[in-house]
């Protein structure tokens, strides 16, 4: 069994540590399986000014475990795979994920793979959503869930879509544009179902759109300045003319976070952001952020994310 | 007769023009032509990347010229689908003009042009039009397919354009694609990406459609115009409505003014598959769309296309797709197939 370990977020380099560990040549973005170690090969395909996908089609006669590592940097994965094993079982699925949580997928010897990866920075993504009916609830969940697994069952549309990137019918001279528009299909179904999925969970209560407007100027007041305390439940309610507990439940059903959850999510994502740009020191971020001291701070960022502020303020490399 | 005179390079400009000059309304996005002009509606949607659409649903109650003035300053252009509805035996006379760089839209239902070059869009009166109109940049082109390759399709097109042949039509796959963008309100929770998306699509497939019948030897269809405009009609009356009996051969050939059997050759010429090949396979297209769609039962929509029998429906489907239409239903609607687990990372692995 080879095991491949990694925490990377750019998939060139993903590739060179695929090439390196299963000792294979990288030639114009594209590891080919010599006859030795398998058959197929892994290819690396950027989109223009976005994600990148990897293709993998192929079939080693070694198992491999994939295994990825907690990385500090936020990206999401959607993964398609098929996996057709030797007795003709074939095993398909959907993954959706991000890259601050580990999470493995084992490959069997012998067994041919089909698999499209694509990753998505976290500012890809908020320009994505951005302007969409979907885009800030679709945001929430994504940036507030966690652990944030979606594992979904592959139909016969996502086959299509992956049949038709991997055999490209028109011939190289098009492989952009089918490609392209391919993985601009996944992405696109793959939040709408999602964003469906999560309107259903809710669907038990509804909401008029002047309370939602009122619960999303709360969210506005609340996220404000982190400097500060935050405000109180009974001024977010009078601002948001409803009932304090009324107010809760809305609250709570529009962002998927009761208040002050939802307030110290952000709270702890914005101390992320500001550590990783490595602009602010560990005590500037604590205090920005409104924190008395860098040790609650500390214990604050800690139990969010499992990690010390130190941790991040240091580059990780694999 | 009307003539509009504009260089707009984008559609929301144009669209801004067109209601100040002839007062429409406008609702939202939505642009409605009063009475007096016609009936339809005309939304503008601008995209990223310089993409620009416009799709319409219009009857004009007067003929109309939209005469795109050429600019030197901006290299883009402009790909129009446009699908007509007639009403029975039509013929109305219509300025069959044969200057260069006048279109009637009736007769280039697929048609590219440059900014570079003026263009007269012929809109006739009296006749329901649907219409998606994109305007992409240059450099969209050159990014996607590769600089070479693009002057390659773009040569080759406008040259079988200028000897006024018109290498494209509207097959079943744009079909879908122009279904899905107009409408008056597109219910979809990522619109924008809906729409960006399916325009992205048809440009594929204009591409990569007419690169292929090019390097096969030219497959373009050897015919008269007026042939081509009486399969066009023999088409469109195929499928235009599912739920019922499709026509005859010889109620088709009587309309299209040819022998059953020379019908049969040049439909099968120009639309790579005979009559009611071409009818079914819509029709099933047409089905799992509408099961896309998710709102309908599987029953419902095998009503839609004129099957009585769920079995039969199922059946037809199957040998289409390659599965059942309850397995494409119930990825749209349902969430059964849908689990966000609260599993522990690790708990799942793929063995």
């Amino acid at each position: 069994m080879i095991k491949l370990e990694y925490n990377l977020t750019s998939y060139e380099d993903l590739l060179r540590y695929f090439a390196k560990c299963l000792r294979l040549k990288i030639a114009d973005n594209i590891v080919h399986f010599t006859p030795d170690k398998g058959s197929g090969e892994i290819k690396l395909f950027n989109l223009q000014a976005g994600p990148q996908v990897m293709l993998l089609d192929f079939t080693a006669y070694e198992g491999i475990d994939f295994i990825r590592k907690k990385s500090a940097k936020e990206f999401f994965v959607i993964r398609i795979d098929e996996a057709r094993e030797l007795n003709g079982n074939t095993k398909s699925s959907l993954f959706f994920g991000k890259t601050s949580q580990e999470w493995t997928y084992t490959l069997s010897a012998n067994t041919q793979l089909r698999q499209i990866k694509i990753i998505m920075s976290k500012k890809w993504l908020d320009e994505y959503f951005e302007n969409e009916d979907a885009g800030q609830i679709l945001n929430n969940y994504i940036t507030l869930k966690s652990p944030l697994v979606v594992y979904e069952i592959l139909d016969a549309e996502y086959k299509r879509l992956m049949n038709e990137m991997m055999s490209l019918p028109a011939g190289k001279n098009f492989e952009q544009i089918i490609l392209q528009n391919r993985i601009s299909f996944i992405i696109e179904r793959f939040f709408t179902r999602l964003f469906k999925s999560i309107e259903n969970e809710n669907s038990n209560l509804r909401i008029s759109s002047v309370e939602l407007k009122r619960v999303k100027e709360v969210e506005n007041e609340l996220l404000k300045d982190f400097s500060q305390p935050p405000p109180a439940i009974a001024q977010l309610a009078r601002i948001a003319a409803m009932s304090p507990s009324k107010l809760k439940v809305l609250f709570k059903e529009v962002f998927r976070f009761p208040i002050n959850q939802y307030y110290q999510h952000h709270r702890m994502n914005k101390a992320k952001a500001m550590l990783l740009s490595r602009k602010y020191s560990v005590r500037d971020t604590a205090g920005t952020l409104g924190f008395s001291s860098v040790s609650s701070f500390n214990k604050a960022f800690f139990k969010a994310f499992e990690q010390l502020p130190s941790d991040i303020a240091v580059p990780v490399h694999k | 007769m009307i003539e509009v005179n504009y260089n707009n390079s984008d559609y929301k400009s144009l669209a801004q023009m067109l209601v100040r000059s002839f007062s429409l309304q406008v609702d939202g996005d939505i642009i409605r032509l009063p009475k007096n002009i016609g009936e339809g509606f005309v939304i503008p949607y601008n995209l990223p990347e310089g993409l620009s659409v416009i799709v319409s649903d219009t009857i004009l109650y007067d003929n109309l010229f939209f005469h795109r003035q050429a600019t030197a300053s901006q290299h883009y252009f402009i790909l129009q689908f446009n699908e007509s509805f007639t009403k029975g035996e039509e013929q109305q006379a219509v300025p069959e003009a044969h200057e260069q760089h006048v279109y009637n839209i009736r007769k280039n239902a697929v048609l590219l042009t440059s900014s570079l070059m003026d263009a007269k869009f012929f809109i006739p009166k009296g006749i329901r039009i649907r219409s998606v109109r994109i305007i992409l940049g240059s450099d969209l082109l050159n990014n996607f397919i590769g600089r070479e390759m693009a002057d390659k399709f773009l040569s080759n097109y406008f040259s079988m354009l200028l000897k006024n042949r018109n290498p494209e039509l509207i097959g079943t796959d744009y079909r879908v694609l122009m279904d899905e963008l107009i409408r008056e309100k597109i219910e979809h929770p990522l619109r924008m990406k809906f729409i960006h998306n399916r325009v992205m699509l048809m440009i594929e497939k204009l591409v990569t459609g007419f690169m292929a019948k090019l390097e096969n030897n030219n497959q373009f269809i050897k015919l008269k115009d007026d042939e081509i405009n009486r399969l066009i009609k023999v088409e469109s009356l195929l499928v235009k409505d599912y739920s019922g009996t499709p026509p005859t051969i010889s109620a088709l050939s009587k309309i299209a003014a040819m022998s059953p059997t020379k019908l049969k050759r040049d439909f099968k010429a120009m639309y790579g598959l005979p009559i009611y090949e071409y009818f079914q396979k819509n029709r099933m297209i047409r089905a799992r769309s509408l099961l896309l769609e998710g709102k309908y039962a599987v029953k419902e929509v095998g009503i839609m296309v004129g099957y009585s029998n769920l079995g039969h429906f199922a059946g037809s489907f199957r040998k289409e797709f390659g599965l059942l239409p309850s397995e494409i239903a119930n990825e749209g609607s349902s969430n059964a197939a849908f689990a966000t687990t609260e599993i522990e990372p690790h708990a799942w692995s793929n063995n």
